[in-house]
Formats: C-alpha cells, structure tokens, sequence
C-alpha cells in the first residue's frame, strides 16, 4: 500500500485496486515480493516483439508455424502489425492475424502484403442484430471481408458460437449464403461459448457479463455444424 | 534403403485386443496380493552349507541348481508363456545369499516384512524363520557386508556418514550386484540354445587342458556355466512335467492341446534353438526365471531391442499362418510378467526408487548396422500392446534418429496418451551413438546400445559396473551444502573439505572455488571407494549364469562378470542436482555479489532457519524470483551451462585406469526425492528436505513461466548432450492437449526440434482428471501445467475454480 504514490490500493481483506485511481504504474507489483499483484501486459516496440518471436524460429522452421497476432484487435495497431509482420516475412516466419474486421479499411491495405493468414470473424449476418448484440454496424466488416478474400488471402471466417444468439437457423444460413457468395472454398471454425473467461474478468475486476449462460452441449454444437455442412461450407469446430 | 512398412499390417495391429488369457491375467493380477515366498532361502541355506570347503564358482553354481531343482513351480489358467519366481501370480524371492541382512523387518517380533513402499506382507513364522537363518548364514560374509568392511579399513566411517548425509547413492546392500549387466544376449541364445553354450564351454576346456592353461579359475568358470546352463534346461523340463500332468487331469479340450503345446515347447527350448515366437518367448523366460533366482534383485527382464531379435520369428510365423491375435496374445503375456516382477528392496533403496516393481527396459525403432532406422511392424505391435497392457512397466525407450518415421511417432504420442505415464520416452539414437563413438566404441557396438534403468544407455557387449546404483553417484545439491556450511553435511558430520566459512568469500568466485573443491574430494572419493569395490566383487560372489548368459566374452575369457575385464566392462555415473544448484548459485550471485541485496551472513542464517519468519519469507521470495533456469535467460542458463562442464571436467579427471573412464549419464528415478533429503534450505527458494528438481534438465517446479518452447529452448542453451550421453528432460501437458489429430503432430513436431537441436531424452506426463483435481488443489506443484481450452491453450493454476472443473471434467471424457 505505501508503494503506491495515488493511494490506489484499498485497505481491507483481498487488497483490491481503485481502477479510477491507478496509472498502471506497476510499482505495486515491483514491491510485492509475494507475487499476490501481477502486471499483465507491457509496452514494447515491433522489434522488441519480434526478438521474442525470433527466439523460437527452430519451431517454425520444422513446423512452417509463426506467429499469430490477436487482440483486442491488433489491426487498431495496423503500423506496428505493419512492421512486426516485414520483419518476421524478412526472416521467412509465417504471418497470421485475428481480427474482427471492424478497422479501417486502410488497415487491411496496409498489413495485406505482409500477411499470410486472416482469421477474420463472422459474429452475425444480420445488420440490426449485429448492432443489437455487437453494438457496431457490419457494413464495414463485410466490405473488409470482401476485399481480402478479392485480393485472394488465405481466410478463415470464425464463428464465436453463442447460445440463444447466432446459433439460429436464420444467421446459419445467412452466414453460409455469405461464404458461398464469394465463390470460393473458405472454411468456417465455430469457436463454441465457453466461459474461461471469466478468471480474467475477475482478476481486473470487472463484471463477468454472461455468468448466467450456459455453454452448449456437444450435441447442440454438432447440430449446428451439420447445418453448415448442408449449405456445402467446409465447417469444424474448434479444439 | 530403408525397407518399407506394411500399412495393411499396421491397420490390423490397431485393432488388435487383448486376448481372453490376457484379460483374465490381468484381473487376477489386479486381485493378487504381494507375496514374497521363503522358498528361494531354504535352498540357498541348504545347498551352502553342503558345498562348504569347494571353490566358490563351483559353490555358486550348485547353489542355483539345488534352487531350480527344488523350488516350487505352478502353470496358471491363463498362462500362455509359462514361469513364475513363485507359484503366486505377483511374487517374488528373497536375495539375502547376495544381498547380506537387507530385509526390512525380519528381525522383528511379529515378522511382518515391509514388502513395498506401503503396504506388509505377513510371513508365516516358519518362513520368517528360514530368512533369518539364511541372514545369520550369509549375513556377515555378504559381498556388501564385505565391502562396507573394506571401506572402514580405508575411511572409517566417512562412506556410512556419506550414504546417511545423502550424498552418495544408497546402499550397497541391495544394489551392488542390481545392475552388473544390461541385457541377455538374446540374439545368440535364440540362435544357439542352452546346448549350443555348454558345447562351447567344454570345447574351451578341452582347448585350455591342451594347451597347457594354469588358471584354474578358467576352467572352474566354464565348469560352472556348464551346471547352470543344464540345470535351466532341468528347469524347464519340471514344467514341461507338470503340463503333461495337468493336461491329462485337464477335461477342456482346448485347454488340453494347449497344456500339451506348452509341454513340447519346454522340451525343446531352451536347449535348443527357438523355431517359432512361441518358442522364443518360452525360452526368454526360463533364462530369465533363471537369472532371477542366481539374484532375485536382478529383477530387471530387460527386452533389449526385441522389435529386432524377435521380427523374423513374427513375420515367419505371419506367413505360416500363426494368427495375429494368438502372437499378440504371448507376447501380451510376457510383456505382463516382466512388467509386474516385483522385488524386495533395503529401506533405502526404497527411498530412493520410490518402486517396488522390477525396472525393465524394450527399445523399439533406432538405426540398425547399415546406418537405417529399423523401426517396424512389431516396434509397432510393442507400442500397440503396452498401450493395451496399461501397466507402468516396462520402460518403454523409442531411440528417435532423424529417420524415426512419421507412422511410428504416431504410435508413439498415441501410447503415451494412453498410458499417460511417459510410455513410450524418446531417447535421441544419434546423441547416444555419437558419444560413445567419441568415446572410442566402434559405431557396430554402440548402434546396439539399449536404455537401461530409466534411460541409461548400456551396450550389451559389455559388463555395467554401473556407477550411478549404491557404489557411485552423487549428490550436487549436497555438495552445495558442505560448501555452504565450512564441509558440513546435514547431519552435522564433517563429510566434506573445510572449504573456508562463506561469509569470508570476497567474491562469487572464491565460493564457486569452494563449490568445486567439495565436488572433487566427494567425487574422487566415492570413485576410489567404488573401484575398491569392484576389485573385491568376485572374492564374496559369483554369477555364472548372469556372466555365461548376459556378456558374451565371458566364454571367450572363461571370466565371471563380477572379475570385470577392461575390454568389457563401462563404469556409468549421474551427477545429480545441477539444475538446483545452478540457479542456487545465480540468486546468490545476484543477491549477495552483485546486487548486494542481502548479506551472506543474512541469507546463511536464514537458510539454515529453513526460511522462518517474515523476513525469511520474505528472503526466500527474492530466491524466488531470481532468474531460473527453463526461461531461456541467458544469466540463468550460463550457469546451469558452466556446473555442466566443470562437474564433467572433475568426474572425466578421475584416473580410472585401466578401466574406462566413467562415463556421465544424467538421469532421473525418484531419486530427486532421496538427494532433497540430503540439502537443507537452497538459495533457489527451495526448503529443506523437500524434493530436487525432477529428471536432471528439468526446470524447479513451478519456476518455468514462458513456455514449454522456453524450455526446450533453455534445455539447449546449456549443451548437456557435449558432456552426458543422455539427460532427463520431463514434460507435463494434460490429456486434452492431445485430444485431436491435429495436437498430436504439434507433439510430434515439438519432440523432433527439440531431437534435431541436441536434445538427448524427452519424456512427457500426460496428466488425467485425477491429476488436475491434485493439481486444483495443491497449485504450487502444477504451476506450469498447460491445459487445452477451445481454441487457446492457458495454464490451469490460472484458472478459476469453475473453469477449472469444467477442464477437469472434460479430461474425463477426451478419451
């Protein structure tokens, strides 16, 4: 507690953090000898990051893996992307990125020459739903959609699979119209609701929004994935 | 070129189940109860005390023949190979003629005798009894009794307080003659028979006479092996009496012509040349059987490389019609009874094998005479039926080249998730070839090398005077000790050199000069006292048949083993602890030198306080979070690098001769158990007496937190393969990590670049829903334990409960 120069830190059992107060520092956690504080995340240039990916080449070069940047959403970042990305295709390293597709479409301009894969989500077909459940419009996410798959990348759509959400018969077969609609093979992963989220919720204590929904049975999940299949979209479900 | 598979086999071979006799071998194995049989000590007391006045070989010889001719003898229901120790189904005998007065208990009132780590076994008081006299025969004269007399006349008794500091390997008692030979030379036997021994054996005593030979030690040798070699094929017969009589009482038919097949294989083999699997196996056991009851703790049925000896019996029998199912079905039945061989062990023994099952060793794949890997159909099969067997034993060692092929690493990672319990381990062929050809064996020798204990690499032309068992390992993090406390051992006891009090040190170095110094003077001496050793073996005990049978230039030199040859004879040793000691040392450069956190004074008070207190946690959190070995830091991993040569450096400065040098073999056992018990309080955050670090590459508990790729990186950084032939890296992921095709290649994959980059052994536990609620419950052992989440994989301590549960849950059903 005396660490902290923002009186940050409140008194009582468990030691919680005043978010409104703390500058992420990280003298707190500096101080701490018990390790009971743990700083998450730290700032470090493209370079920075790309020693740390260099460091195991002797993977990627048996296994023609590399490195996969996720979020959040790392295309808000699309020059730092940019750079990290020339440095690893430079090196010969495979280039992967997640993205939710609502960025800029400049960004995808941006990281398209230097990336080998996108995995690109498909939460909802349906405008007014997208915006319900999402709260961000889809209009950009498909023109972005549209403009890697053109430019020929190597895509696989994802499917955060929700109960009572996109699973109904109507976002399925929006969502297989969608893929066929580009005439081309291009597989779709359901990633089924699971909720390992929520440890990290709590550890930065906020709310876990969806503790009352239950994830879904095998069954349902296979359900779902036959569906797809029916529309002819190679689909599978995520390990 | 290498020769091609046959897939179609392959297929079949994944169907294949255990048999009917299988099965039921494995429910009444799993309802026996450990026995342990007095039967083995009425003879070795009876034929000794008739033999008196006559040369020990003869007298050694006798004594197992007066054992095979007597000794109780039963064929089980379900048996397809026959041979038991006992007439029990889980049994062993007693080795106090060898092993002196070992026995934990006997000597007690009640005579219950601590037959394994937890649990009694109750002798009748009659079989007690006959213990007891054979340990007031034998007991004072044993080859360990006679040693550890030896060395009082050397030491005083420094060996004692060693053994009890923990800083060499326990007890001679058990161990002395545990390991002296790897495996049987089964390639000959299978080729010659029994006969085909003895009639070598007279032609070199006729060849001796004639020439006027004048060692008579020769002579008796060959005489001796002569009398075992035909009290085996006696043995044998005694069954093959015994199947004839229960075939004609036998009112099943099937059960009839199998007891009478049973009969006619046991007159043929061993004497003669096996013809068949059946007959293979048949005679593998009786040599076995027989080894065992020369010395029932050589327990250890080692296959060797079996997917070699035995493939062209199995693919002949293929093509002769022999179905698939009735050859798995024996060798299951085999694989079985070796697995389960238990044994009786001296207390520390136990302590520091933590087992009472036999260690026994298959090899399966590796490169072959011509350069190519041989991995086939039954390296397969071998997989395939361990797989099914679900036993802890045997050790199964896959010796992974660079043309280990895909279909067999498969196999592999699919046995292990089956097994869960590391089976098979991968063991780098190139890594262990090249280091013994730098060691001046020819490439024909060392392609025949065989992993033996967990991964010691043996070759079967030679007598393993192995260092690392009761006569010569030691222990780093004690070394540590004595250098931390002016040569002070654990038990107070001056074991070590007055190295200077630390506090004195001026500088990192002059500690690490002392760290040295101990390791020399406990290092030398521990390989003095074990050359004394084995000078004095062969005056207290002989092992004809282990000798006739296991190295093949006994007939040629008319030589028992335990009279080590120096063409025929390795001298392995573990220096054990180093990852311990290393980041031991790293804190105290780091706290105490460089950055002069704390003072020696501070952290030596505190160590020996074992970390009492607020400021001695405190102290131990800063031990915590200096940089460890197993996170690719380069400051952690340097030193880890510079213990690794300077130790190899101090053990390869013995003078051995005329023997060979001791070669280095960093493995594991429990015995990161056994050497904690010799280290209080480490700088590293480790408190006193609690385990070592596990295997011998393996990083502190807990203390790696980058990564498995982190690991294998920083396993390469400290190029343990430029000084040991083999060292124990184990790695834990959970059984959901391998739920899918797609997760074993990425295994494969991570065991090939750890292979290709110099890595000697890799072994992984596959943790079960069992293992995850320890895991959830006691998170400090399991803090790098990785876990497969939809789609991303997360370290379960992280977890909270709920997720936790559902992860173990899902583990229950991924198989």
């Amino acid at each position: 507690m005396k660490a902290c120069r923002f009186d940050a830190i409140l008194p009582g059992s468990g030691y919680r953090i005043d978010r409104d107060k703390c500058t992420s520092c990280g003298e707190c956690v500096n101080s701490c000898y018990y390790g009971a504080l743990v700083r998450y995340g730290r700032e470090k240039t493209s370079e920075e990051v790309f020693e740390e990916v260099l460091k195991d080449k002797m993977f990627y070069d048996y296994s023609g893996g590399g490195v996969t940047v996720s979020g959040g959403e790392p295309l808000l970042y699309p020059e730092f992307v940019f750079e990290l990305f020339s440095l690893c295709k430079k090196s010969g390293i495979n280039t992967c990125i997640e993205t939710c597709g609502f960025v800029s479409p400049s960004a995808f301009e941006l990281v398209f020459p230097v990336t080998d894969y996108f995995y690109f989500d498909l939460k909802l077909i349906n405008p007014t739903l997208h915006m319900k459940c999402t709260g961000c419009n889809n209009e950009l996410i498909h023109k972005n959609a549209r403009y890697i798959v053109q430019r020929g990348a190597n895509v696989l759509f994802r499917q955060p699979l929700i109960p009572q959400c996109n699973d109904t018969d109507d976002n399925i077969r929006e969502t297989a119209k969608f893929i066929s609609g580009f005439g081309r093979d291009i597989a779709l992963e359901l990633m089924p609701f699971h909720r390992a989220g929520k440890t990290k919720y709590e550890a930065l204590d906020m709310t876990y929004p969806t503790k009352d929904l239950k994830p879904m049975t095998e069954e349902q999940i296979m359900a779902v994935r036959d569906k797809y299949l029916n529309y002819g979209v190679s689909c599978s479900i995520s390990k | 070129m290498a020769k091609t598979v046959d897939f179609d086999l392959l297929k079949k071979i994944d169907n294949v189940d255990l048999s009917k006799r299988n099965k039921q071998w494995k429910k009444a194995m799993k309802a026996a109860g450990w026995r342990v049989s007095a039967d083995r000590e009425r003879w070795t007391v009876k034929s000794w005390r008739e033999t008196e006045g006559e040369d020990i070989q003869i007298r050694r010889a006798k004594l197992l023949k007066c054992v095979l001719e007597n000794i109780e003898i039963n064929i089980h229901p379900f048996d397809e190979i026959v041979g038991r120790p006992t007439p029990w189904v889980i049994g062993c005998q007693t080795a106090i003629d060898v092993c002196g007065d070992y026995i934990p208990g006997i000597w007690e009132e009640a005579g219950s005798i601590d037959a394994t780590l937890d649990a009694s076994v109750n002798m009748s008081k009659e079989d007690v009894e006959i213990l007891r006299e054979s340990a007031r025969l034998f007991g004072s004269t044993s080859l360990p009794a006679m040693t550890y007399k030896a060395w009082e006349a050397l030491v005083g008794s420094w060996a004692k307080d060693a053994e009890a500091a923990k800083l060499k390997d326990p007890s001679l008692d058990s161990a002395i003659t545990g390991q002296s030979t790897s495996v049987l030379s089964w390639k000959k036997l299978l080729k010659v028979g029994l006969n085909g021994y003895t009639n070598e054996c007279r032609r070199h005593i006729e060849a001796y006479k004639a020439a006027g030979g004048t060692d008579i030690d020769k002579i008796y040798f060959w005489q001796s092996a002569i009398i075992v070699l035909q009290a085996v094929i006696d043995h044998a017969h005694r069954y093959a009496d015994l199947a004839e009589a229960m075939a004609s009482a036998e009112k099943d038919d099937r059960q009839k012509a199998h007891l009478l097949k049973i009969a006619e294989t046991c007159r043929h083999v061993p004497a003669n040349p096996a013809r068949n699997m059946r007959e293979a196996l048949q005679s593998m056991q009786f040599c076995n059987l027989a080894k065992m009851l020369e010395n029932p703790i050589q327990n250890n049925c080692h296959w060797g490389r079996a997917d070699q000896y035995l493939y062209e019996f199995f693919k002949n029998d293929l093509e002769n019609g022999v179905p698939l199912e009735e050859l798995s079905s024996m060798l299951a039945d085999l694989i079985g009874r070796w697995g389960t061989q238990t044994f009786i062990s001296s207390s520390t023994q136990k302590e520091s094998h933590q087992i009472n099952f036999g260690i026994n060793n298959l090899m399966v794949g590796g490169l072959g005479q011509n350069g190519e890997d041989c991995s086939n159909e039954l390296s397969y099969l071998f997989l395939h039926l361990v797989a099914s067997l679900q036993l802890s034993s045997p050790t199964v060692g896959l010796r992974w080249n660079k043309k280990t092929p895909y279909w067999m690493m498969k196999k592999a990672m699919e046995t292990n998730l089956a097994t869960k319990g590391g089976i098979p381990l991968f063991e780098n062929d190139e890594v262990i070839i090249s280091s013994f050809v730098r060691d001046g064996i020819p490439f024909e020798e060392a392609v025949e090398w065989v992993g033996l204990g967990c991964v010691y690499p043996c070759l079967p032309s030679r007598a393993e005077h192995y260092g690392a068992e009761g006569v010569a390992a030691f222990n780093l993090a004690g070394v540590l000790h004595l250098t931390l406390h002016n040569g002070m051992d654990i038990n107070g006891k001056q074991s070590g050199l007055k190295t200077g009090d630390p506090r004195e040190f001026k500088s990192f170095e002059e500690l690490y000069a002392a760290f040295l110094k101990q390791h020399k003077h406990l290092s030398h001496r521990i390989f003095w006292l074990g050359g004394v050793a084995r000078d004095m073996g062969h005056k207290y005990l002989r092992l004809p048949l282990l000798s006739i049978l296991g190295i093949e230039a006994s007939m040629e030199l008319g030589q028992d083993l335990l009279k080590p040859h120096p063409d025929y004879s390795m001298f392995g040793i573990s220096d054990r602890g180093i990852i311990d000691v290393a980041d031991s040392l790293t804190s105290i450069k780091k706290l105490v030198y460089d950055e002069k956190t704390i003072s020696m004074d501070e952290l030596l008070e505190i160590l020996d306080s074992d970390f009492a207190g607020d400021r001695g946690e405190e102290i131990r959190q800063l031990c915590l979070r200096a940089p460890k070995y197993g996170n690719d830091i380069p400051e952690a991993d340097s030193m880890v690098k510079r213990i690794s040569e300077d130790s190899a450096a101090i053990i390869k400065s013995y003078d051995n001769s005329l023997f060979r040098n001791f070669m280095i073999s960093r493995e594991g056992l429990a015995w990161h158990y056994y050497g904690g018990l010799g280290a209080g309080a480490l700088p590293n955050g480790r408190k006193a007496y609690e385990p070592l670090n596990d295997g011998s590459l393996s990083p502190m508990r807990g203390m790696d937190k980058c990564g498995p790729t982190a690991v294998l990186r920083s396993a390469c950084n400290v190029c343990f393969n430029k000084v040991a032939y083999v060292s124990v890296l184990n790695q834990k992921f959970s059984s959901s990590t391998l739920a899918s095709d797609d997760s074993i290649n990425k295994l494969i994959a991570y065991t090939n670049v750890y292979m290709n980059n110099g890595g000697s052994h890799i072994q992984y536990n596959i943790l079960d829903s069992k293992q995850l609620k320890d895991a959830k419950e006691r998170p400090e052992n399991y803090s790098d334990l990785i876990v497969r989440i939809g789609g991303f994989s997360a370290y379960f301590v992280q977890l909270s409960p709920e997720i936790q549960d559902d992860v173990i849950y899902r583990s229950e059903f991924s198989l």
